[in-house]
C-alpha cells in the first residue's frame, strides 16, 4: 500500500466519521418513533400551532432579512468607506453571541424597560412580533455575510458594462448583480433559514413561550421533552423534514439561476 | 464629433489628454500598459471622474467639471466594448445583446437576432456566453455595444483576449464594423500594429499623455521621440502569399513589389519587418547576398531620433528604415532621393489575414 | 504516520484519566442535577463544600427527571417537589428520596412602577402574567394555588397568562425585565433578584406546600459522597447555604 492510497483512505475515513457523527442523531429521531406516532402527534393542537407559528415567523424574518440585507450586503461589497471594518464586525456580532445573550440584549434594547422601551412598549416582548425580531437578529448575519461574499466575487466590469448599456445603479443591481450572485444569495438564505427555524434561546428569553403566540417548534419540543418524550421526538422529526425540504428548495433555486430565459 | 479632455493625478493615475474624433473615424490610442489608455476610455464613458475634464459628443455635453456637469454612464450613449467583453453570464447571447433595448420582448428579440445575424451568430442566440469561443464572445460584445445605436464607440483592447489565429479575422471584421459605423470611435491598445490596422489615426500615449498623433505611417516614419520610435516598431505590408519555393514564400505586395519571407503562409497576408533591420543602398546598386528582399523606394522624410535616423520611404505602401547617423550621412539621404530598401527574408514575419 | 499515532494515543490516554477516580482523588467529584430555584444556594455552596467537588446542572425539575429517565445518571437529583423524586423511585431509578427544604410561592412584581399590587389585580384585563409550564414544579404549584381561588377567578387569571416558562428563572427574568407585569416565583428567587422584584405574599390558606425532595440516583458512581451531600442539606454546610439563600427548612 503506497503513500498515495493511504492518504486517500484517511480522507474517506474522515468523511465517514463526519457522516456518522452528524447522521446518527438525526437518524435516531426517525428510528425512535413510528410514522403513526408522528402523524398522531401532529394532530394535536399544540403541535400544529407550533408548526404554523414557526413557519409564519421564519417566513416573516427571512423576508425582512433578504429585503433589507441584500442592499446592505451590496453596499458592503462594492464600496469602501472609513470604519468599514467596524461595521462588518458589528453585522457579524450575532454570530458569536450565545442565543441567551442575544435574548438578553434584545430585552435590554427593545424590551419594555429597555433603551427604546418607551417606543416599543409591549409590542414586542411576549408577542409574535418579538419572535420575528429574535429570529431576524440571530439569523441575519448568516445571510449578509454570504450575500456580501457573493456580491464581492462579481466581476466589476459587468456592473460597468450594465451602466454603459443604459442601466442606472439600481438597474445594474437588479438586472445584473442580483441574478449573477444568486447562487451565493441562495446559500445565504438557506443558512439563515436553518438558523431561524431552529432558534431557541433568544426567543425563549425575549418573547417567552406561549402556545400559538410565541411557542415555536423548538420551544414546543423543549416543553414536551419533560412530559411526553415521544411527542417531542415526533415534533423533532417534523422539524427535520421541513428544514430539509426548505434547504433543498433554496439550493435548487440557486442552482437553476445560471441561465435565465434562453 | 467626440471631444474629450481630462486632467487628473489621483492615486497614481496620471492623465492629461485632449483629443477630438470626428464622426465615422476611429482614433486608436496606443501605448504600453499603465499608460492611461483605459482611464481615458473610462472618463469618456463616465466610469471615472477626472479632477478637471470636459467631454462632449454630437454637441451634447457629457462632462464639464467647471460647470458641474457630470452625466451618469447610463445617460451618455456610449457603446463600450470591455477588454474581457464583460458578457453577462446569467443571460443568453440574445438577451445580452438586447440588454440595452426597450420595448416588448418580441421586438427586442427581433432586433437582437438581426444584429447577431449580421455578425454571423444567429445560431448561437440561445447559448450562454460560457459556451461561446473567444472570437464569438468578442463579436457578441460588439453587437451588444452597437444595439443601442450609440453616439460613440469605445473599445478597450478589443483584440488582445483573442489567440493569434482568431485575431486576424476579428481584426478585419472589426475594421469593417468601424468603417460602417457613422459614429466616432475611440480604441485603445498596447499593440501598435493593431492600432495601425484599425485606426484612421493613431495617438501614442505614454504616462497619461498623448506624445504624438498622426497616421500610422507618419508615426513610424517620423517619430517625435525615441519612445515613439521604439513603440511604433514594425512596418506592416499587406499582400498575397504564393506557393513556397526553396523554403521561401513569395508575397506579392498590394500596390506592387514582391518580398520573400521564410515564414509559411498562403493567401492574404501581412508582412512585418522592423525598421532597424532594413538597410538602405543607393538606387541601382546590386549588392551581393542571397535571400535578400529589395524594394525600390523614394525617401519621404529623414528624422533624427536621438542618435538614430528614421527614414520614411515611399514604397507603394508606407515603409520605414532606421540607420545610424553616420550611415545616413554617408548615403547623403534627403527627401526625393531614390534608394533601395534591403532586408533579409529571415527578418520578416508573416501574419495571416 | 507513527508520530501522529503516538500523539493520538497520548491524547486519548490523557482524556481517559480524569479526577473521576474514586480511589486516587482526594475529593470526589459529585454531579448534582438541581432545580433552577436552587441555583443561588448551590452556587454559593460550591465554594464552601469540603467533602466533594460539586458540579451542578440547573434546569426545571421536570427536565432533569426526563433526562434521568433517558439514562442520564447524575449522582444526586434535587427537585423542587417531592412528586418527581417519588415517581422516579417507583420506577427504580433513584433511591428513597428525602425532603430537605421548603419554600414559599409568592407573587412577584417589578419593584418600581408595578401595575399589580395584589392577587385581585391579576384578573383585570390587560395584565400580563408569566407562570411556569404545566410540568415544572413552580408551574404546578401555581396552578394548585389558582384552583384554590375558585373556577371563575382562576379562569380570569389564566386568561392573562402570556408565557409559560420552562423553569422559574424564566419567570423571574420576564418580570424583572418588565416584559410581564407579574409572575409566580419562589420567595428565595424574589429575594435574590437584586432588588428588581417585590414579593407579594399569598394568603396562608392558598399557599401551596412547597417541599423539595432529593435522592441518590441509582447507578451513581459515588453513592457514599452523594448520601453525605444530601445529609449535609439537612444539617451541615448544605443546610447553611440553603438558609442563607432564603430557602426554608423542611416542612
Amino acid at each position: 500500500m503506497g503513500p498515495g492510497t493511504w492518504f486517500a483512505a484517511l480522507l474517506c475515513l474522515s468523511l465517514a466519521a463526519v457522516l456518522i457523527f452528524l447522521g446518527l442523531p438525526v437518524a435516531a429521531i426517525f428510528l425512535d418513533t413510528s410514522p403513526t406516532e408522528l402523524i398522531a402527534s401532529l394532530g394535536q393542537p399544540e403541535a400544529r400551532d407550533a408548526l404554523m407559528l414557526s413557519l409564519r415567523t421564519t417566513a416573516a424574518s427571512l423576508a425582512l432579512i433578504v429585503l433589507v440585507g441584500t442592499p446592505a450586503a451590496y453596499l458592503l461589497a462594492t464600496r469602501s468607506f472609513r470604519g468599514k471594518a467596524v461595521v462588518v464586525t458589528l453585522v457579524e456580532l450575532p454570530l458569536v453571541l450565545p442565543p441567551a445573550v442575544a435574548g438578553i440584549a434584545l430585552l435590554a434594547s427593545v424590551g419594555p424597560t429597555g433603551l427604546l422601551g418607551s417606543l416599543t412598549g409591549d409590542s414586542l416582548a411576549l408577542q409574535t412580533a418579538g419572535v420575528v425580531v429574535a429570529l431576524t437578529f440571530v439569523a441575519s448575519p448568516f445571510y449578509i455575510r454570504q450575500a456580501q461574499a457573493a456580491f464581492a466575487a462579481l466581476d466589476r466590469s459587468w456592473l460597468d458594462a450594465a451602466r454603459t448599456l443604459g442601466a442606472s445603479e439600481a438597474g445594474a443591481f437588479v438586472r445584473v448583480a442580483v441574478p449573477a450572485a444568486l447562487p451565493g444569495l441562495a446559500a445565504g438564505t438557506a443558512l439563515a433559514l436553518g438558523r431561524a427555524l431552529g432558534e431557541f434561546g433568544a426567543t425563549l428569553i425575549f418573547a417567552g413561550s406561549f402556545q400559538g403566540v410565541t411557542q415555536t417548534v423548538p420551544l414546543a419540543i423543549y416543553a414536551r421533552f419533560a412530559t411526553d418524550f415521544d411527542a417531542a421526538l415526533a415534533l423533532a422529526a417534523v422539524l427535520v423534514l421541513i428544514s430539509a425540504a426548505l434547504l433543498l428548495a433554496v439550493k435548487l433555486v440557486g442552482r437553476s439561476s445560471t441561465l435565465a430565459g434562453a | 464629433m467626440l471631444e474629450l479632455s481630462a486632467q487628473t493625478g489621483l492615486g497614481g493615475l496620471e492623465l492629461d489628454i485632449e483629443l477630438a474624433v470626428p464622426a465615422g473615424r476611429c482614433l486608436a490610442l496606443a501605448g504600453p500598459s499603465g499608460a492611461g489608455k483605459t482611464s481615458a476610455l473610462r472618463v469618456a464613458a463616465g466610469l471615472l471622474r477626472p479632477e478637471r475634464g470636459h467631454a462632449a459628443c454630437g454637441g451634447r455635453v457629457w462632462l464639464d467639471t467647471v460647470a458641474g456637469v457630470d452625466l451618469a454612464p447610463e445617460e451618455r450613449r456610449c457603446g463600450y466594448v470591455f477588454q474581457d467583453y464583460a458578457l453577462f453570464g446569467h443571460l443568453s447571447t440574445w438577451r445580452n445583446v438586447a440588454f440595452a433595448l426597450d420595448g416588448p420582448r418580441a421586438e427586442r428579440r427581433r432586433r437582437a437576432l438581426a444584429l447577431l445575424e449580421r455578425f454571423g451568430l444567429a445560431g448561437r442566440a440561445g447559448a450562454p456566453p460560457r459556451e461561446l469561443s473567444g472570437g464569438e464572445r468578442q463579436r457578441v460584445a460588439l453587437a451588444r455595444a452597437l444595439a443601442r445605436r450609440p453616439a460613440a464607440l469605445l473599445l478597450d483592447e478589443p483584440l488582445s483576449a483573442l489567440d493569434a489565429r482568431t485575431r486576424a479575422a476579428a481584426s478585419r471584421e472589426l475594421g469593417a464594423v468601424l468603417a460602417e459605423a457613422e459614429v466616432p470611435a475611440l480604441l485603445v491598445t498596447h499593440d501598435f500594429a493593431e492600432a495601425a490596422l484599425l485606426g484612421d489615426e493613431v495617438g501614442v500615449i505614454d504616462a497619461g499623455r498623448v506624445v504624438q498623433r498622426g497616421s500610422a505611417s507618419e508615426l513610424a516614419a517620423a517619430p517625435a521621440s525615441a519612445f515613439v520610435a521604439d513603440f511604433t516598431g514594425a512596418a506592416v505590408l499587406t499582400g498575397t502569399a504564393g506557393e513556397p519555393e526553396n523554403g521561401l514564400t513569395p508575397v506579392a505586395l498590394d500596390g506592387g513589389g514582391e518580398v520573400a519571407t521564410t515564414d509559411a503562409g498562403r493567401g492574404p497576408v501581412a508582412v512585418t519587418v522592423f525598421p532597424w533591420e532594413v538597410e538602405l543602398a543607393p538606387a541601382g546598386s546590386h549588392p551581393a547576398g542571397s535571400a535578400r528582399n529589395r524594394l525600390a523606394a523614394e525617401v519621404l522624410s529623414v528624422t533624427a531620433v536621438g542618435n538614430r535616423v528614421r527614414v520614411g520611404l515611399a514604397t507603394p505602401q508606407p515603409f520605414a528604415a532606421e540607420l545610424t547617423e553616420p550611415a545616413a550621412r554617408e548615403l547623403g539621404l534627403a527627401p526625393g532621393r531614390r534608394v533601395e530598401a534591403v532586408f533579409k527574408a529571415t527578418a520578416t514575419r508573416l501574419v495571416r489575414l | 504516520m507513527r508520530p501522529i499515532a503516538a500523539a493520538a494515543a497520548i491524547v486519548l490516554a490523557l482524556a481517559g484519566c480524569g479526577e473521576d477516580d474514586e480511589k486516587s482523588a482526594e475529593r470526589p467529584v459529585l454531579t448534582v442535577s438541581a432545580a433552577a430555584s436552587l441555583t443561588g444556594a448551590f452556587e454559593a455552596l460550591k465554594r464552601d463544600y469540603t467533602a466533594a467537588e460539586l458540579r451542578f446542572s440547573f434546569a426545571g425539575s421536570d427536565e432533569l427527571a426526563a433526562q434521568i429517565r433517558k439514562g442520564v445518571t447524575p449522582d444526586v437529583f434535587a427537585a423542587a417537589n417531592t412528586k418527581l423524586p417519588e415517581a422516579l423511585a417507583k420506577e427504580g431509578l433513584v433511591e428513597e428520596p428525602m425532603v430537605f427544604a421548603s419554600n414559599d410561592l409568592v407573587l412577584a412584581v417589578p419593584a418600581d412602577g408595578a401595575k399589580v399590587s395584589s392577587l385581585d389585580d391579576l384578573g383585570r384585563p390587560g395584565v400580563k402574567l408569566a407562570i411556569g409550564s404545566e410540568s415544572v414544579p413552580v408551574g404546578e404549584y401555581t396552578r394548585e394555588l389558582l384552583s384554590g381561588l375558585g373556577p371563575e377567578r382562576a379562569k380570569a387569571i389564566l386568561a392573562n397568562v402570556r408565557s409559560e416558562e420552562p423553569d422559574v428563572t424564566g419567570v423571574v427574568g420576564k418580570v424583572s425585565q418588565g416584559a410581564a407585569d407579574a409572575g409566580f416565583v419562589y420567595r428565595s428567587d424574589a429575594d435574590a433578584a437584586s432588588g428588581r422584584l417585590r414579593a407579594i405574599s399569598l394568603p396562608a390558606r392558598l399557599d401551596p406546600r412547597v417541599a423539595y425532595g432529593a435522592a441518590v440516583v441509582k447507578g451513581a458512581r459515588r453513592r457514599k459522597a452523594a448520601r453525605t451531600f444530601i445529609r449535609s442539606l439537612l444539617d451541615g454546610q448544605g443546610e447553611r447555604a440553603l438558609r442563607r439563600a432564603g430557602v426554608g427548612p423542611p416542612p
